[in-house]
């Protein structure tokens, strides 16, 4: 974010030359990856949407989210340790929503500390900035996050091996996120990104223009509350080996 | 009365039979011994009673209550102690107790346990010996003051000192009222700490003993090699049985009590004597 922040005045300096020199790319490319030229070095949100929030942002969360909740679990039955926890006066539920606390808190601070670290970065470089804006992609981000995490829990209910749920779960996210790709790519295809997160992951609305759609809204929540409520089922029911 | 009942209970995996439809029952205070060999059904038997793994016929019974409908409830009653104790590996055995004592919210003053159990709680787990590991797994088990311990092997690939010192600690923990159900397939360990010993093959419930009962099975190997000329007839007995003859002595298989072939043998002018204890193999194959 510093870097992002820090380079933020000198690109929009030269904003004329380097949208010349993006302008190369095939539109659809652009589209795919969410950059718009003719706002890209207009204000600091348009050029994080573009640069931190399209990719490496939701990645890092993506992984946030798989390993916070593989390892609630699955990751505690793998080692064995889950047997310290089943022992003690505490009922599955109570374990089960104990561990989904505890991640959903930590996805909680990093979405809004990482969001929100722009602002002394701002500050230190006189950049101008809407705080309103980063509060809506910190939400949509957050929603983002936690519809991984409340799958990655529910897989960590159903199976004994974080490693299973790791690679379930990425291998959905991949699929979504070529099928989001693919959709902006090609016209005949568009309907296919309604099958992904990432298309309900809107952060160039919510950053450019404060907005989060009610869909996004709704996708998110409603998978959320089914993941934990078939998750906490499972885990209540469930054998647990270790 | 009756702290631990166990009726016809059943637990399979795909189609195997790990558990087929056992009853038992321990009383309130007393060390029962839960003796098989490996496979037997034991751990499975174990796990249902901690609500770990849930049966699939029959019932389990502690305290008056169903073991998986009152599982958190029962759990403040109970200590637990596995064969293999699972710890946070980052975490200090001090982050354990800490940990119990957040989720029991109760004040427990484990000092004494740990000098009595000579464990440093300060050292992280990845760098403790097995020993110590379950040493914590110990203390963890009984630093609520449980009513009842339930231990799954308690005491394997532990050293004869430490492993003493759990004997000694068990029995102590008995003479306060505990009641305490132990598997094992170490023959000479149910015999010297339990009170009664269910026998467990093959799923099944094969006999319930009392320890006196089962002290009466033993089986020894004693084999004896002599000065002069081998006394064959002279040995052979009620409950002994000449397994062997070689050309300077014999090996004998003693049914129960050993003292009278000692005293036999003292007649003779014996080179040199070896004695080993049956094992649970031995013990299944002569009598379940």
């Amino acid at each position: 974010m510093w870097m992002y922040v820090a380079l933020f005045p000198s690109m929009q300096e030269q904003a004329e030359t380097l949208s010349e020199a993006f302008a190369s790319y095939p539109e659809g490319f652009m589209k795919a990856f969410g950059v718009d030229l003719d706002t890209l070095f207009l204000t600091i949100e348009s050029f994080l949407a573009a640069e931190h929030y399209s990719l490496i942002w939701p990645l890092l969360v993506i992984i946030l989210g798989i390993s916070l909740g593989a390892s609630a679990i699955a990751g505690e039955v793998d080692e064995g340790t889950m047997e310290i926890l089943l022992a003690q006066p505490l009922s599955r539920l109570h374990i089960f929503w104990g561990k989904y606390i505890a991640g959903l808190t930590l996805l909680f601070v990093f979405s809004f500390v990482s969001v929100f670290s722009v602002i002394p970065f701002a500050l230190l470089h006189n950049v101008d900035v809407q705080l309103a804006n980063h509060l809506y992609v910190a939400i949509v981000g957050l929603l983002f996050g936690i519809t991984i995490f409340s799958i990655s829990m529910m897989l960590s209910s159903l199976f004994s091996a974080r490693g299973r749920v790791v690679s379930i779960i990425a291998g959905l996210l991949i699929g979504m996120y070529a099928l989001n790709l693919v959709a902006s790519l090609k016209e005949s295809l568009e309907n296919f990104k309604y099958l992904s997160f990432f298309h309900y992951y809107d952060s160039n609305a919510a950053i450019i223009d404060s907005k989060i759609s009610l869909i996004s809204i709704v996708v998110f929540v409603g998978i959320t509350v089914l993941c934990c409520i078939a998750g906490s089922v499972i885990f209540m029911r469930r054998d647990v080996a270790t | 009365m009756k702290t631990i009942v166990v009726k016809n209970f059943k637990k399979h995996f795909g189609k195997t039979k790990a558990v087929d439809g056992i009853s038992f029952d321990v009383k309130k205070g007393e060390i029962m011994g839960f003796l098989g060999p490996n496979g037997a059904g034991k751990t499975t038997t174990i796990r249902c009673m901690m609500d770990f793994i849930r049966p699939d016929g029959g019932t389990i019974e502690i305290l008056g209550q169903d073991a998986k409908e009152k599982s958190a409830e029962l759990k403040e009653e109970i200590g637990f102690l596995s064969g293999e104790v699972h710890l946070y590996k980052n975490w200090t055995g001090q982050d354990h107790i800490n940990l119990i004592r957040k989720i029991r919210e109760k004040k427990f003053d484990e000092n004494g346990l740990i000098e009595q159990i000579d464990f440093n709680p300060h050292k992280k787990i990845k760098n403790l010996s097995s020993g110590n590991k379950q040493k914590l797994g110990l203390l963890l088990a009984l630093m609520h003051k449980p009513k009842i311990l339930i231990l799954d092997e308690p005491t394997t690939g532990l050293d004869p000192l430490l492993q003493n010192t759990i004997y000694d600690i068990l029995k102590e923990e008995a003479s306060k009222g505990k009641t305490i159900f132990m598997s094992s397939h170490n023959l000479a360990e149910v015999e010297r700490i339990c009170d009664r010993v269910c026998i467990i093959k093959d799923g099944k419930i094969v006999a319930t003993e009392s320890v006196p009962n089962l002290k009466r099975k033993r089986l020894y190997t004693v084999k004896v090699y002599f000065e002069g000329k081998v006394p064959s007839k002279e040995l052979s007995s009620n409950g002994v049985e000449i397994s062997r003859e070689l050309s300077d002595g014999l090996i004998l298989s003693v049914k129960g009590d050993i003292r009278p072939v000692l005293r036999k043998l003292d007649d003779y002018k014996i080179k040199d004597i070896e004695i080993t204890h049956s094992n649970l193999e031995d013990l299944f194959l002569k009598y379940y």
